[in-house]
């Protein structure tokens, strides 16, 4: 099995395979034998000079795992995964990059704008931020308006490009 | 004298169960309020008693003082605690208090008042002899009235907000380009968390230490200080990181900042738990900031070095009695770093989601004053603080390197934090040194990321399994049949031994 996992947002290849109890695993040029027993989300890996106790839990597509005193968030890496308009510049789509409420919105269809012009305020746990245009260009579409409750990465206003 | 047999806390998160431990030690029965987005939170489970007392959305719950009343009336409660934030530093709801027959747990509506209009309090204080930084009155949120208010004083300049502190509505501006977008923001969130839309403009100190002293006064006149506490690590002008002692006070310089916070307690009549907070300069200069009329979210670092509980005093105090202690000897150095669910890597945003795994820390030194527990759900309502740390020592390094070890044994799965972010900050050469301002954060750790991880290659090895497997764990918490190929998946554990 090959398959490339995001771990922190960073892309690693991992093969692995198994024979009987025991696992080869392959992670760049690095391979790793030995063993992972699972207790639910307690894990224990054998795979290198010291065994590991590691804390697993999966949630939707992410899986978080405690292992050695560091945290690491983990999805696998998908087409549609990979690196979602967050902040590419000259992007044609202004996503939210939190989660929130909208508070106000500051431009209408057809309206043109400049880089870094402010688009849409949101607010969450108290605090404000900016959704702002990283391009030039003309609003083609405003998806959300005052009061919309809005996910991290949802569209909230499209731009044609100048 | 008021009895105060049964408190109701009016308040949620950390600080609900931090006073209800207090309550219970002293026999006191404790009343949680909880929204219908908090049925499930810890302080709800502690409580003797639970009312729902509205919707998520705070105004409707939290800051709902006819339903808080009524939750009181219901429940036979004789007290209310309304912990920090929400209607906490509220005249009004001091006074309804009061006026429903039950004890505040609080100084009086009369000290929050004049506290709480920060520009009215800051020439109070001033009268008071006090310190202060050179600031407009209330100003028309024109950028020409502030314009031309910005103009003797100098920029940078800060715009505040006049009815309330905490970070909230600041903004700091550095040309007057700059004005109209920092006061539109700043009135706006002004609203939003007192719902006083009043702001100011005052002098922006460069790389000042924020220092506050906590002040205690009771019902028969006496007014003592508690000693200092630094909490100069702030993103956003809020703190993340506080210590007592701070590393730039010594005793001549806490002699005088100390005299001031009490002298400015006095000058309110002040009764209870407050917090005088002080801007304290590159050169030594000080000056007053403002005041909180409450307890403050880093109080255990006080209570550390100490010995004392500050709930117990306010309840001691609310009910008539003397604080409990004479003179203090406040012994060795204490840290505290709060848990955030933020992504400082992006510009610390807030993060949701769901509690999956908690790891409390523990040990000699270490305490840990939680808000949340698996399966708490972290929405976009409330404030985005999940639990306090808190570490002594008989040195600042012995409570630094505590905290280091505390923080590594902080397991919270499921929700971004900002864990290792606070490692990196206790780890910098500059905190160790105690070289520490408001800046410090950008300053120094602008850049960081997420650490290189030296087990990354086994955490991918492990996500492959588990992102793979047919056995999520959502499968095993549906509450399958117990099978060892469901729980082990499809790889065999080799041995079930310890």
């Amino acid at each position: 099995m090959s398959l490339t996992v995001l771990v922190d947002g960073e892309p690693v290849a991992v093969t692995l395979t198994r024979t009987g109890d025991a696992i080869v695993a392959r992670v760049g040029d690095a391979e790793y034998r030995g063993s992972i027993q699972r207790h639910g989300e307690a894990w224990r890996l054998d795979l290198g000079a010291r065994a590991l106790a590691a804390t697993v839990v999966r949630d939707r597509d992410e899986v978080w795992i405690a292992l050695a005193g560091e945290i690491y968030r983990c999805a696998l890496a998908t087409e549609e995964r990979g690196e979602a308009g967050a902040g590419a510049v000259g992007s044609p789509r202004v996503t939210a990059p939190m989660p929130g409420k909208v508070l106000d919105v500051l431009v209408r269809e057809g309206q043109q704008v400049a880089a870094g012009d402010a688009l849409v305020i949101l607010e969450a746990m108290k605090m404000e931020t900016v959704a702002s245009a990283d391009a030039a260009g003309t609003v083609t579409r405003v998806h959300v308006a005052a009061g919309t409750m809005v996910e991290p990465g949802q569209v909230l206003v499209e731009l044609e490009l100048a | 004298m008021p009895p105060v047999t049964t408190v109701l806390i009016a308040n949620r998160g950390e600080i609900a169960v931090r006073i209800m431990r207090t309550c219970r030690a002293m026999g006191v029965r404790t009343v949680a309020v909880y929204s219908e987005a908090d049925a499930d939170a810890p302080h709800v489970a502690l409580a003797d008693q639970a009312i729902a007392i509205g919707p998520a959305a705070a105004r409707a719950s939290y800051l709902d003082v006819p339903a808080l009343l009524a939750a009181a009336h219901a429940s036979g409660a004789d007290a209310v605690h309304p912990g920090y934030g929400f209607l906490s530093e509220n005249a009004a709801f001091a006074r309804a208090v009061a006026g429903a027959g039950l004890t505040f747990i609080g100084p009086p509506p009369e000290a929050i008042a004049a506290m709480g209009d920060k520009v009215a309090a800051r020439a109070r204080m001033e009268r008071a002899g006090l310190p202060v930084v050179p600031a407009s009155g209330v100003l028309a949120p024109e950028p020409d009235a502030f314009a031309a208010a910005a103009a003797p004083i100098g920029y940078p300049v800060v715009i505040k907000a006049a009815g309330g502190g905490g970070g909230k509505g600041m903004r700091i501006v550095r040309d007057a380009a700059a004005l109209p977008d920092a006061i539109r923001a700043a009135a706006r969130e002004a609203t939003a968390a007192f719902a006083d839309g009043r702001i100011y403009l005052e002098r922006y100190l460069e790389r000042p230490r924020h220092v506050e002293v906590q002040v205690f006064g009771d019902r028969h006149g006496r007014i003592v200080h508690l000693g200092e506490r630094e909490c100069s690590i702030q993103r956003r002008h809020q703190k993340i990181v506080e210590e007592t002692p701070s590393p730039a006070v010594g005793s001549a310089l806490r002699a005088a900042m100390t005299d001031a916070a009490v002298r400015a307690a006095r000058a309110v009549d002040y009764v209870g738990a407050g917090t005088v907070e002080f801007l304290l300069d590159e050169s030594g200069r000080f000056y007053f900031l403002e005041m909180n009329t409450r307890l403050q979210v880093e109080h255990p670092v006080t209570e550390w070095t100490t010995g004392l509980d500050l709930v117990r005093e306010q309840i001691l105090v609310a009910r008539g009695e003397p604080l409990s202690f004479a003179a203090i000897t406040p012994r060795g150095h204490a840290l505290e770093c709060r848990l955030y669910s933020e992504d400082p890597a992006r510009q610390f945003l807030p993060a949701t989601g769901t509690v999956r795994v908690l790891t409390e820390p523990a040990g000699p030194g270490v305490r840990f004053d939680g808000g949340v527990a698996r399966g708490s759900v972290v929405g976009v309502e409330y404030d985005p603080m999940l639990a306090k740390i808190s570490t002594w020592g008989a040195t600042r390094e012995e409570a630094r390197t505590r905290m280091l070890a505390a923080l590594r044994e902080t397991v919270l799965l499921g929700v971004v934090t900002n864990r290792d972010y606070l490692r990196a900050v206790l780890t910098h050469p500059a905190f160790v040194a105690g070289a520490t301002h408001t800046e410090f954060l950008a300053e120094h750790l602008a850049d960081w990321r997420s650490r290189s991880a030296p087990e990354r290659d086994l955490a991918a090895i492990v996500a492959a399994l588990a992102l793979t497997s047919p056995s999520g764990d959502g499968a095993a918490a549906l509450g399958a049949a117990p099978s060892p190929f469901a729980t082990l998946g499809p790889w065999r554990a080799g041995s079930s031994g310890a």
